[in-house]
């Protein structure tokens, strides 16, 4: 066996949560525990949300704003926002842009179904004409995303908003391919996109420039979604781009000024 | 180098890798998709990951057909020699005679170490065509791996099944049946009964890690099966090769575990050419 010094490619983990959770025992909960699974995995970054988001928006939100902050560039900031501007909850769309600018998450989780709106034209317009405008990456948990029939059109006419699909579902290529074919704006998390060879073949055909890679820690080990990577048939730099590159890019794109 | 660092590499890793759990030939039902079908494809694959050997169940039994599933086996095998081997597949509805026509048949293929049952895609588990099976594994002493999602077939059955063979070595698939909860209940059911086994793959909804696994079901007990290539075997494989346990304990659950199920088997057995090719 080759016993020569290998490089081990950056990683940057964009699907991370800080937090309890309701009806279970995490495997961690804080940014120690978070630290301590980033490094045994050799993960250099990670963006992360935190869970009292869903209780509170603004609590949660600068709860991982703080973390982050005081992570030295370890942790990086997710905010969960809702659909309803310039309510209870949330700011009118000119206070949210100033808020946001003011905060610089680097990234806007939604869970549309879990907080009961539909992410679309008609109920999201104002949130996403903010988003839109600042080139905010939006992710979506598996079991959030708006449906494949609306997600088309959602793409198209927020064409600045990278939306990123997390933990991509085995036994979806027919929706994922046609997805990455057709629209520019669609990402995917390949974690869990485990359909025999389709990682390869899409690097292959359509390039690595649309994927990247989350662990869904603390509920999920990234043991498995990082092998998938490490051994893809593709080039080193392809490899690069789906654990790290391809996220600086998006970062690099948000549009603060 | 240890086996995480061969993982962190994407080397081949250097120590026998048996895949206990896998299904040759395509299969595009519902939403299953695979970029490649062929033996070639599959055998460079294990390469690019250093395992030695798979043990399969054609895809085509899915759909029932029990004669066409045994004779690919049997093909593949030939075509690659000690990098496939067989499971005898039967399928309940064809009835007790074929299924004693098919057993006598390929019990006598050194290829085929053991049985492969989809029970759940193809009815329960406790059905007297299955016990014909059962019966003739604990008399060989050959293993019998059998599919359980969710809790299709139920663990009752599979209690049953257990519970009336002491001599019979059965490993349950997919953790107990893909969840945490499932793998909580089946680890129950393997405090009870030393002889039940727990096989690995399809874990991508089960929130326990490798590591939770093995301390849930016991490192002699857990194997390892990547589901290849009904799924893609870096994922399953990644969960063992990448996870914190000791090489003692991953080389226990990629190959040595499995092989013990072989000792005193009077079916085929599993001879590790390749790996002593490699090293």
């Amino acid at each position: 066996m080759n016993e020569a010094k290998v490089t081990i490619p950056t990683i940057i983990d964009i699907n991370c949560m800080i937090g309890y959770w309701p009806n279970q025992k995490l495997r961690f909960h804080d940014t120690a525990g978070l630290l301590a699974a980033m490094e045994s995995y050799r993960i250099s970054q990670c963006v992360a949300y935190h869970s009292y988001a869903h209780i509170n928006l603004c609590q949660g939100n600068d709860l991982i704003r703080q973390i982050a902050a005081k992570s030295s560039e370890k942790i990086k900031a997710c905010y969960v926002l809702r659909s309803n501007l310039d309510s209870a909850e949330l700011p009118d769309a000119p206070g949210l842009m100033k808020q946001l600018r003011e905060q610089k998450p680097v990234a806007i989780k939604l869970f549309p179904n879990m907080h009961r709106y539909l992410a679309d034209e008609f109920y999201c317009s104002e949130l996403f004409d903010v988003l839109n405008e600042l080139k905010l990456p939006v992710m979506f948990d598996c079991d959030q995303k708006p449906s494949y029939d609306r997600l088309p059109a959602l793409a198209k006419n927020y064409p600045e908003i990278p939306f990123i699909l997390l933990r991509q579902n085995l036994n979806e290529s027919r929706y994922t391919l046609p997805l990455l074919k057709k629209t520019k704006n669609i990402f995917f998390d390949t974690s869990i996109m485990i359909d025999t060879g389709l990682i390869d073949e899409i690097v292959n055909k359509y390039g690595s420039e649309r994927l990247l890679f989350g662990s869904a820690m603390p509920f999920y080990v990234p043991s498995g979604g990082l092998t998938m990577i490490f051994y893809a048939r593709i080039k080193d730099s392809d490899k690069q781009n789906i654990l790290s590159s391809n996220w600086l890019g998006l970062e690099r794109g948000i549009a603060w000024k | 180098m240890e086996i995480r660092e061969q993982a962190f590499a994407g080397q081949p890793i250097s120590v026998p890798v048996i895949d206990a759990h896998t299904h040759i030939l395509g299969y595009g039902h519902l939403g299953w998709y695979q970029s490649f079908t062929s033996n070639d494809d599959i055998v460079a694959m294990m390469d690019c990951l250093g395992i030695d050997c798979i043990v399969t169940a054609p895809h085509s039994l899915i759909m029932g057909d029990m004669d066409l599933t045994n004779e690919e086996s049997a093909k593949a095998a030939k075509e690659f020699p000690g990098r496939i081997y067989g499971y005898i597949c039967v399928r309940p509805q064809q009835g007790l005679e074929a299924i004693r026509t098919t057993i006598e048949k390929y019990s006598k293929n050194p290829a085929f170490i053991g049985f492969k049952f989809l029970a759940g895609y193809h009815g329960p588990l406790g059905v007297p065509e299955y016990d014909y099976a059962l019966d003739f594994a604990a008399e060989t002493g050959c293993p019998v791996l059998s599919h359980l999602w969710g809790n299709d077939p139920t663990l009752t059955d599979v209690e049953r099944a257990i519970k009336q063979r002491p001599e019979l070595k059965l490993i349950i698939a997919h953790q107990g049946g893909g969840s945490r909860e499932t793998t909580d209940a089946y680890v129950k059911l393997m405090k009870q009964y030393p002889n039940l086994y727990m096989e690995i793959c399809g874990s991508l909804y089960n929130q326990y890690s490798m590591e939770e696994i093995v301390e849930l079901a016991g490192e002699d007990r857990v194997i390892f099966g990547s589901d290849q290539i009904n799924l893609d075997p870096r994922f399953d494989f990644g969960r063992v090769v990448l996870s914190t346990l000791s090489d003692e304990i991953k080389k226990k659950i990629l190959a040595q575990n499995f092989l013990k199920l072989l000792d005193g088997s009077k079916l085929g057995k599993i001879v590790l050419k390749n790996h002593q090719k490699r090293n």
